[in-house]
């Protein structure tokens, strides 16, 4: 009976041992090695979202999904980008930041997982969260430059890091925001996508008014964001710029966005 | 394996246990002092660094509980970024195998607390005064658990080194069970992954 607990017991041990093979090694949870599979996906993205536009020539309106702040709410995420996948209307998925709790490289992975599931191309624009730890460089990999932006559908959308706290009080890139909003020429409408609203905590008077500023010159259509985690549309500042707050699936809600030749639709889903 | 783990963890280890050997032929009688450590600890990976030593203690007579303190460090090539952490591993090794000819089979578990010292900042104990009070948990702290299985060799009392031990063990830490928690996605599989290592014993009573 004795050696039969133990026989047992070293049998347990081993398959415990041998389950861990999946990985084998693992160093850090702090590490921040993208696998090449992974890295610098945006990309093949925007290649894909160039198929789609070829493929919708004719078709002037189009509907996206908006999801902010998603962090470690991996099931609820998933279920938001089930439904997303549902909705053929819907051509790709924005989100607002935040995809990460803590900027660890397990939590980009699982993200990363999760979102290949939607089966549609989707944009990040980079949250407080993603750059603790080593959050910023996995960021940089995974998805390339902080700053970017691409015209579908002749709708310029501009992704704009303005974090200021995690990044040593570094100011946001107001002149490359400029150069973007004003090199439209032609362009029906910009969207702007920043994760920290321009009223929030880590804005100072001076970026607000800065940034308050270059939407209007520009006379951007919507300017989209996330941090707060309630939702929130509205004209802030009260002028002419829809300030959107796209909520978080944290608390079930994400949004979508149809736009149209001279509409724009916001629903909000709560699910 | 790449040549790497040969450089920084065998070789060492084997030098140092040669070093050892000879050193022991002559009979001197060591004392152990209070902080001096039963054995030191070799170990290559476990979530607190690609390359660890340690200093390991009995706690207790039969040596069921075990304190290990020590030093990881991840390189740029295995991280992407220098990562270093400092580390306390309980240890409990609930029984003991004999497989005879001075081979013995030990089962050990535990929990390890590791400070971690990222790469690209943003990594903190204490949260920075430059953000409001609660704005982040402190998150360079992280807990870990381990389960395993040794073997040992004895030795001759007479030598320096009095036992070798070669483990390997299966590792996760608190942000893994929570993935593991939260999302259906990750699984047990996901969460584990592996260390081995080596202890060298110099004082087999404290």
């Amino acid at each position: 009976m004795k050696n039969f607990k133990n026989t047992s017991l070293l049998l347990f041990l081993i398959v415990i041992l041998l389950s861990a093979c999946e990985r084998v090694f693992e160093y850090t949870p702090y590490s921040a090695n993208v696998k090449d599979k992974r890295k610098f996906s945006r990309e093949k993205r925007l290649d894909a979202l160039e198929n789609i536009e070829k493929n919708t020539l004719g078709q002037g309106r189009f509907k996206i999904a908006l999801i902010s702040d998603s962090h470690t709410y991996y099931n609820r995420l998933t279920d938001a980008v089930n439904l997303i996948r549902q909705d053929d209307e819907v051509l790709f998925a924005i989100h607002g930041g935040d995809m990460t709790d803590g900027g660890m490289i397990a939590e980009y992975t699982i993200f990363y997982d999760i979102m290949e599931k939607l089966q549609k191309p989707y944009f990040t624009v980079i949250g407080n969260h993603d750059v603790l730890a080593n959050g910023r460089v996995i960021y940089n990999d995974q998805y390339g430059p902080e700053n970017y932006s691409f015209v579908f559908k002749n709708c310029k959308f501009i992704f704009f890091n303005d974090i200021i706290w995690e990044l040593n009080y570094e100011e946001p890139d107001f002149a490359w925001l400029i150069n973007e909003v004003s090199n439209a020429a032609g362009i029906d409408r910009v969207f702007v996508i920043a994760h920290i609203p321009p009223w929030s905590d880590q804005f100072s008077p001076l970026n607000t008014w800065a940034y308050k500023t270059i939407m209007d010159s520009a006379n951007v259509s919507m300017s989209i964001h996330g941090h707060q985690h309630e939702h929130y549309f509205g004209k802030y500042f009260d002028d002419s710029i829809s300030y959107l707050v796209i909520g978080t699936p944290g608390k079930d809600v994400f949004c979508k966005l149809t736009v149209e030749p001279d509409t724009l639709i916001l629903e909000t889903i709560k699910y | 394996m790449d040549r790497k783990l040969l450089v920084y963890l065998i070789l060492p280890a084997i030098l140092f246990f040669c070093a050892l050997q000879a050193s022991g032929q002559d009979t001197i009688i060591r004392y152990k002092k209070t902080l001096t450590p039963n054995y030191v600890n070799f170990q290559y990976a476990g979530n607190y660094g690609a390359y660890i030593v340690g200093a390991g203690y009995y706690l207790n007579p039969k040596h069921s509980i075990q304190l290990v303190a020590g030093f990881g460090y991840a390189s740029k090539h295995k991280a992407a970024q220098r990562i270093y952490n400092l580390f306390l591993k309980g240890i409990i090794v609930p029984h003991t195998w004999d497989l005879k000819k001075n081979w013995f089979l030990l089962p050990q578990t535990g929990i390890t607390i590791s400070r971690q010292f990222a790469g690209a900042g943003n990594t903190f104990s204490r949260l920075p005064k430059t953000y409001p009070e609660g704005y982040y948990a402190p998150n360079a702290f992280r807990f870990h658990f381990n389960i395993g299985l040794k073997a040992k060799k004895f030795f001759s009392q007479e030598t320096f080194v009095k036992a070798i031990e070669l483990y390997a063990e299966t590792t996760t830490n608190d942000l893994y069970a929570k993935y593991f928690f939260k999302s259906h996605e990750v699984g047990l599989r996901d969460i584990f992954s592996m260390a081995i290592g080596v202890n060298i014993i110099i004082f087999n009573k404290n």
